[in-house]
């Protein structure tokens, strides 16, 4: 610092002399080392130049010029060139910590001066040595409090993103998800579609290439988020994308390719021995009479001894493709970024994958002497993901021949077809910053977003000589206005004060088309024709509009008091016209309190911050018109009966038969949220601590309700339950350096989680959840617990002898197992709750709580010269799931042999005889109650896991290392992606559960991935 | 301050647009779906909530073929072919079958009910000239019809029910005030309805007439009522003063039109061929050898005699028919024995019996009997038999003290009972 000063000194000291003159100069860090690749610039003129691999640089200049040094990793400087003579420039290093700039809702702050709490991400390390399809599984493990979950390894798939605890709450099954807004440089994008117009399953945030993200920005507490009012009770994810920098232009290209590899898969027992197994059953329990198939008794049988690989068959390694190529700058002018990208993931399993291109130009002009910035962003995008119809199955017999086998080949034994989600997306916004006067500026923006989503289906049955077709179209728009004015004047003795207001209209449309047809024989093209009788097309629109104002206050004391408001009002169409608007206010604080002066001498203390928020923020729904009372022209009631609506040859058109009747005082689901934090920078920055409580109260999450069937309704929509999450989250940071070539940057979060339900409809009842068709899902909601607790039979073991089975002192019976099963040695011993000597429904018991309690991720960053390695863990911690997997399998109906693999029962401990110290039942196919039930507790387990994301190797070459390198700078990197779970859970992978618990993995496994890569800046 | 007086243009533009985003904005159109609020503006419109009435009352009556289980079919009068009918038949009402679930629910019936409470609003809040008044009295009759139908239904199903009007809405009434109120919508539905509807081109229209509320049968369900409370001088009064000489051409019964649906067809076809029928020896007991409507009613083959469909697109519930049996009733009930006996020789045209001779004793076995004979696929018997105290005579299920306990009436399923403060009456409450 005392050199810079001189150096300024000399310069304004000493006197112009020629007009324009070659100067050299040399720029180096505060060790002195040479800075490599740094940009030297003169403002307002074109020339530029960039050090060499010595620090070096030559520049034609003139006295009076500004020069600009900047380089990634420094502080830029400017210096107005006043005398010929070489220059020798020193600049220092960023404090990343004091001086980062973080995004944080509708303006930017400095990171010391926020009251909220955020969390800041730099994505251009993360996305530089992972490939991935989503920056949300990016972001898994390294924020505390958000828990991205990954349910299916399958190419394209959604992760959920909670932020803070589950409050969503459903009748139905657990697709109900608190999601967060995301907002891509400023503007709220469409995240997903409500369940009625998503066509495609395909991740709707997939279309946004996580290479062109500069960061991401978690706004996790009410202060934070609440200015994003009633859509920001689940946090909101800003999104900024990268921009040019000043200097020459940067290119980049990162090139990249992996190998998926198959993980581990369900156990299969396999040709003999699933032979034996079959043979054991049929001798243990086959009803008199009841013979083998001759499938497995036949020795002639060509495929007698065959024990096919089904999973290894449609299960195969598979590459993934990715490459990014970029085009930034920046000058006087602006700043221009042009980058395109390519992504070809292909899924492990038979004909799946995910494609993306992504093309994104975003441009900056600034004009009337900087008075005047326009912004012009256009992204677009589309990914394809490619499926299989539902009948491929990885689970046949073993015996069963595989299709390359030559005596079958040609006889295709899964279902050909397949399904192509197509998801494109257009991007277009534009925005004007006026700058008024000193400190005041205006700012209007204007985006449209359009999403096109496509599904073409195609499959066909060789038995039944049938072939589907199906074909829908969605389309969504968004169209967004905003406005706002920025204030923010300096005054007095270091009194800052910056006011935010603004107004912005926000219209959003949804529409699908979908025709599907079934012919009668397979007609081998893709195209829907329309045949007699059952044909289906149907269409679908909907739309609404948010109107919004609001305004921010934040206010400092030198940086060391700070204080901070917001308040927001919406108004949306959803709602009915008496509880249409929604005021949505937050106030916080903090204090730098290592300013104080007892701080002072503490050297130690690099930085200390208290701070506290409180504020209120809300949530809609899908449903469009849930307020408005719609008419609806007949459907199916709750026993299925249709009702018509001709009648005498007049149609009938009356107010019964709504979704609900018009509710005028449906209102926002609004969410009380307070949180108190600590930062703790210590010791120059080494050690970075982060700590937050926080209280999340939501209230009035909408659910049906029973109405008294005298109504002439039966059910209605209301503002009926209240989810309360209280969690605590700490973050620590360590920045730690080693001699001069060794560094070892860690970072660990974890966030503690306590979710439970604090009011339901119709008296606190209990909610025992189930869809539509009266399907149980075997979750329950209840006041007091959890969300999506399993609502289970509490399973006691097994019955060893006759006489364990409980008897009925006033009766003399015995007590009767499900489906009024007469209870025998081998079978389940469910507790019989409430004494009736009969296990039914009303034994079931709360069993277990698939929220997960802990969560948080473990990174670990080590350099040494230029060798660099990257560690990603992630775990979760107290967390209840179900072993569906298994289940599934150990349900054997009565044709179960040949109709699909057995596990290795050796595997598992199963009951055959008295005496067997068994976990599972004896598997009687033929028992007319099978005791392999759903919702036995016995196949809750712990979901608690450990898991290494992520490691990555990489070396950079550069000028200084070797100086005929053609490229600025290159880097090489391998990163294994999946490598490793610890988990207790007995099934494949403890992440690929469903929100409420239920095992995954049957659907899609997760693939480890082992990605190589090279990125150059040109 | 200087700054602000630079840019008052700009200020006073940002301040248009801000102010501009017009409120107007939030409410958003529907275009694929229809909202209540402004739909009822036209009399066709109208038209349909009335209709929706009719089509709710079609699906309370018809679902599982619930007009003969509430009354025949649980009299074991006439079989119905299918399944659960032989619970019904033995009175096990409260068997785990879905089908008997919803025969218990009395849900549908309130449909109907808020059907007509809202027709009755929407037609007073028509705007002026859009209801001429002939639709005006029709629409206003028929939901007063459709609600005095429905209340008259469940009290006779259920016994005591909850009211569902707004003035004492879930107030807990019992049988004779349900049927009392209703007298007072069907005397008010008598005096508006015409004895033929007009159809759309306004000419009168008997195959409209036959499937919706007329002065006819709205007669017929007042006397019913009256009946049913025991007043039959009300009855008598209500018959003799609206039918008479010259009203001869103008009846005309009510029943459910089952007509093709453009979306789908009924599920159940209550009315197809051979679905009603009674075994050869009941058929025989009923209607002995000589009556001459044996063969115009049934078909005898082998073993069994199935009930004939007259006209397979409507079900009759009002058949202008019951009209000399409700005049003999009435009669009767009101201390007219001569004129009653007059009465029920002329119903019971083509009876074997010589009903010439009947004391004031044996009249109404007789009558009971040639309900039976004359009513036949109507859904009447067991009502009948509830109002001429006659259960335990002929369902041997059932004791005098079981009907007193309630036995005649339904079960309630629990989605009927639940949170309404209400519960099973004293028979069907055993556990």
């Amino acid at each position: 610092m005392k050199g810079v000063c001189l150096l300024f000194a000399v310069l304004m000291l000493s006197v112009a002399g020629i007009a324009q003159s070659v100067m050299t100069g040399k720029i180096s860090d505060s060790d002195g080392k040479p800075v490599v690749g740094a940009s030297v610039g003169i403002k307002g003129k074109n020339t530029g130049a960039t050090t060499n691999a010595a620090g070096s640089f030559r520049l034609r200049v003139s006295v009076g010029d500004t020069l600009t040094f900047s380089s990634v990793g420094f502080e830029s400087r400017e210096i107005v060139f006043r005398k010929a003579a070489d220059l020798s420039i020193k600049l220092t290093q960023e404090n990343k910590i004091l001086s980062d700039v973080v995004v944080t809702g509708y303006k930017s702050q400095v990171k010391q001066e926020i009251t909220g709490s955020v969390t800041s991400i730099k994505m251009d390390k993360i996305t530089e040595g992972q490939a991935a399809e989503s920056f949300g599984s990016l972001l898994q493990g390294r924020v505390a409090g958000v828990n991205v979950q990954l349910n299916s390894g399958e190419p394209g798939a959604t992760p959920a993103i909670i932020i803070r605890g589950l409050a969503a709450v459903s009748r139905g099954d657990a697709s109900a998800i608190s999601e967060p807004l995301y907002v891509i440089d400023g503007i709220p994008i469409i995240s997903r579609m409500s369940s009625e117009f998503a066509v495609t399953s395909t991740n709707v945030l997939a279309d946004l290439n996580p290479s062109d993200i500069e960061d991401v920005v978690v706004l996790k507490d009410a202060s934070a988020a609440a200015i994003y009012g009633s859509r920001a009770a689940n946090g909101v994810i800003l999104i900024t994308t990268k921009k040019g920098k000043r200097g020459k232009p940067q290119i980049n290209l990162n090139i990249r390719t992996g190998v998926n590899f198959v993980p581990q898969l369900r156990d299969v027992a396999g040709g003999t021995k699933e032979r034996e197994q079959v043979q054991r059953l049929y001798d243990l329990y086959a009803p008199y009479g009841l013979s083998m198939p001759a499938m497995y008794t036949d020795v002639t049988n060509p495929f007698y001894n065959n024990s096919s690989d089904w999973q290894g068959y449609l299960y195969n390694t598979s590459v993934t493709q990715d490459y990014n190529a970029s085009i930034r700058g920046a000058g006087d002018f602006g700043q221009y970024s042009i980058s395109m990208g390519y992504m070809d993931s292909k899924g492990i399993l038979f004909n799946t994958g995910f494609k993306r291109y992504s093309l994104m130009a975003s441009t900056s002009f600034n004009a009337l002497k900087n008075k005047l910035i326009i912004n012009n962003t256009l992204a677009v995008s589309r990914t394809d993901q490619g499926r299989n119809p539902d009948g491929l199955s990885s689970g046949y017999s073993s015996l069963l021949p595989l299709p390359d086998n030559p005596l079958v080949k040609g006889a295709e034994v899964y279902q050909p077809g397949n399904i192509s989600n197509l998801n494109d997306r257009v991007r277009f916004s534009s925005d004007a910053t006026l700058n008024l006067a000193r400190n005041l500026s205006y700012k209007a923006s204007l985006s449209l977003e359009y999403l096109r989503v496509m599904q073409d289906t195609y499959s066909e049955s060789r038995r039944t000589l049938r072939a589907t077709n199906l074909s829908a179209t969605g389309e969504n728009q968004n169209l967004l206005f905003q406005n706002t004015v920025t204030y923010t004047p300096k005054f007095g003795n270091g009194h800052s004060l910056s006011v935010l207001l603004g107004q912005s209209m926000e219209k959003t449309e949804a529409k699908t088309t979908s025709v599907n047809s079934v012919s009668a024989s397979p007609t081998l093209s893709q195209s829907v024709n329309w045949p007699q009788g059952n044909s289906i097309g149907s269409s679908n629109y909907g739309a609404s509009t948010l109107m919004s104002y609001f305004s921010r206050l934040d206010y400092n004391f030198q940086q060391k008091y700070l204080l901070g408001a917001s308040i927001r009002t919406d108004g949306s169409s959803k709602f009915g016209k008496a509880n249409r608007w929604g005021v949505f206010p937050s106030i916080s604080a903090g204090w730098n309190f290592y300013k104080e002066d007892i701080f002072a001498n503490a050297g130690w203390l690099t930085n200390g911050k208290i701070r506290g928020s409180y504020g209120l923020s809300g949530t809609t729904w899908d449903n469009n018109y849930l307020a408005l009372g719609i008419m609806d022209g007949g459907s199916l009631d709750q026993y299925n009966s249709l009702i018509e609506i001709a009648y005498g040859g007049i149609s009938g058109f009356t107010p019964t038969w709504y979704d609900g009747f018009k509710n005028d005082n449906l209102t926002w689901v609004k969410t009380n949220m307070a949180n108190i934090g600590v930062d703790l920078t210590l010791f120059k920055g080494k050690v970075e601590v982060i700590f937050d409580a926080y209280e999340k109260l939501t209230k009035g999450l909408l659910l049906s309700t029973a109405l008294p069937t005298t109504s002439g309704y039966n059910e209605v929509y209301r503002n009926a339950a209240d989810v309360l999450n209280r969690g605590l989250e700490f973050t620590v940071n360590t920045n730690m350096r080693f001699g001069s070539d060794f560094t070892w940057n860690t970072n660990l979060n974890f966030a503690y989680n306590k979710n439970s339900v604090i009011r339901l409809p119709d008296g606190n009842a209990d909610i025992i959840k189930t869809s539509t068709s009266g399907q149980d899902f075997g979750s329950i909601i209840r006041v007091g617990a959890p969300l999506n607790g399993f609502f289970f039979y509490e399973s006691q073991g097994i019955y060893q002898a006759e006489d364990q089975v409980p008897v009925d002192p006033k009766t003399g019976k015995k007590l009767l197992g499900l489906q009024g099963k007469t209870l025998q040695v081998g079978d389940r011993n469910f507790r019989d709750q409430d004494g009736d000597y009969r296990i039914d429904v009303s034994d079931r018991v709360y069993s277990g709580d698939p929220n997960p309690k802990w969560n948080g991720g473990w990174t670990n960053d080590f350099t040494y010269k230029q060798f660099s390695l990257n560690l990603v863990a992630t775990f979760v911690i107290g967390r209840d799931i179900v072993n569906t997997a298994l289940l599934d399998r150990l349900k054997l109906g009565k044709a179960f042999a040949g109709s699909g693999s057995l596990p290795n029962f050796d595997k598992y401990s199963i009951w055959e005889k008295s005496g067997d110290n068994a976990r599972y039942p004896a598997l009687n196919p033929w028992s007319d109650a099978t005791q392999v039930i759903n919702y036995d507790s016995e196949y809750i387990e712990d979901g608690s896991y450990f898991k290494i994301r992520s490691a990555t190797l990489s070396y950079t070459f550069n000028k200084k290392i070797m100086q005929r390198l053609p490229f600025e700078r290159m880097r090489i990197y391998c990163t294994a992606d999946n490598l490793v779970t610890f988990q207790k859970y007995s099934g494949p992978d403890a992440e690929l559960v469903t929100i409420d618990g239920f095992d995954m993995s049957g659907g899609y496994p997760m693939r480890r991935m082992l990605l190589f890569g090279v990125s150059i800046s040109l | 301050m200087t700054h602000w007086m630079k840019h008052w243009k700009f200020i006073s533009l940002l301040a248009i647009v801000l102010l501009c985003s017009c409120r107007k904005s939030l409410t958003v159109e529907q275009e694929n779906s229809t909202v209540e609020e402004g739909y009822y503006q036209s009399a066709p419109r109208i038209q349909q909530s009335v209709i929706g009435g009719y089509v709710d009352l079609r699906r309370a009556l018809l679902a599982n073929y619930a007009w003969m289980m509430y009354g025949e079919a649980r009299a074991g009068d006439l079989k119905v072919a299918v399944a659960f009918q032989q619970q019904v038949a033995s009175q096990q009402l409260t068997a785990t079958d879905q089908n008997l679930v919803q025969l218990s629910d009395w849900g549908y019936f309130y449909d109907v009910i808020k059907d007509a409470n809202d027709v009755l609003d929407i037609v007073e809040q028509a705007e002026e000239g859009v209801l001429s008044t002939y639709q005006y009295n029709v629409y206003r009759g028929e939901a007063l019809a459709l609600k005095s139908m429905a209340y008259f239904y469940l009290a006779r199903i259920w016994g005591p029910v909850p009211s569902a009007e707004r003035n004492n809405f879930g107030a807990q009434l019992t049988s004779e005030e349900v049927v009392a109120q209703s007298i007072v919508w069907a005397t008010e539905a008598q005096r508006l309805l015409p004895w033929l509807l007009l159809n759309d081109d306004g000419i009168e229209s008997t195959a409209l007439t036959a499937v919706r509320f007329n002065k006819t049968a709205v007669t017929s369900l007042l006397a019913q009522e009256h009946l049913w409370l025991g007043n039959g001088q009300s009855a008598y009064d209500v018959l003799t003063n609206t039918f008479t000489s010259s009203t001869a051409d103008s009846l005309s019964g009510f029943g459910l039109a089952i007509g093709e649906d453009r979306r789908t067809e009924i599920p159940e076809a209550p009315l197809s061929a051979g679905i009603l029928s009674m075994p050869l020896a009941t058929f025989n007991a009923i209607y002995p050898e000589g009556d001459a409507r044996r063969a115009g009613m049934f078909n005898i083959s082998g073993n069994s005699a199935t009930l004939i469909v007259q006209d397979a697109s409507k079900v009759d519930l009002l058949p202008v028919r019951e009209i000399n049996l409700l005049f003999a009733e009435a009669a009767w009930r009101s201390q007219r024995f001569d004129e009653a006996k007059e009465w029920l020789i002329k119903a019971a045209n083509g009876a074997t019996e010589d009903y010439s001779a009947l004391t004031e004793e044996t009249f109404g076995d007789a009558l009971l009997l040639e309900r039976q004979r004359i009513m036949v696929g109507t859904g009447q018997r067991m009502f009948d038999l509830i109002r001429f105290g006659e259960v335990p005579s002929y369902i041997s299920a059932f004791t005098e003290a079981d009907v007193t306990k309630g036995a005649a009436y339904w079960p309630l399923s629990a989605s009927s009972i639940k949170d309404n403060g209400w519960s099973q009456n004293a028979y069907w409450a055993i556990p």
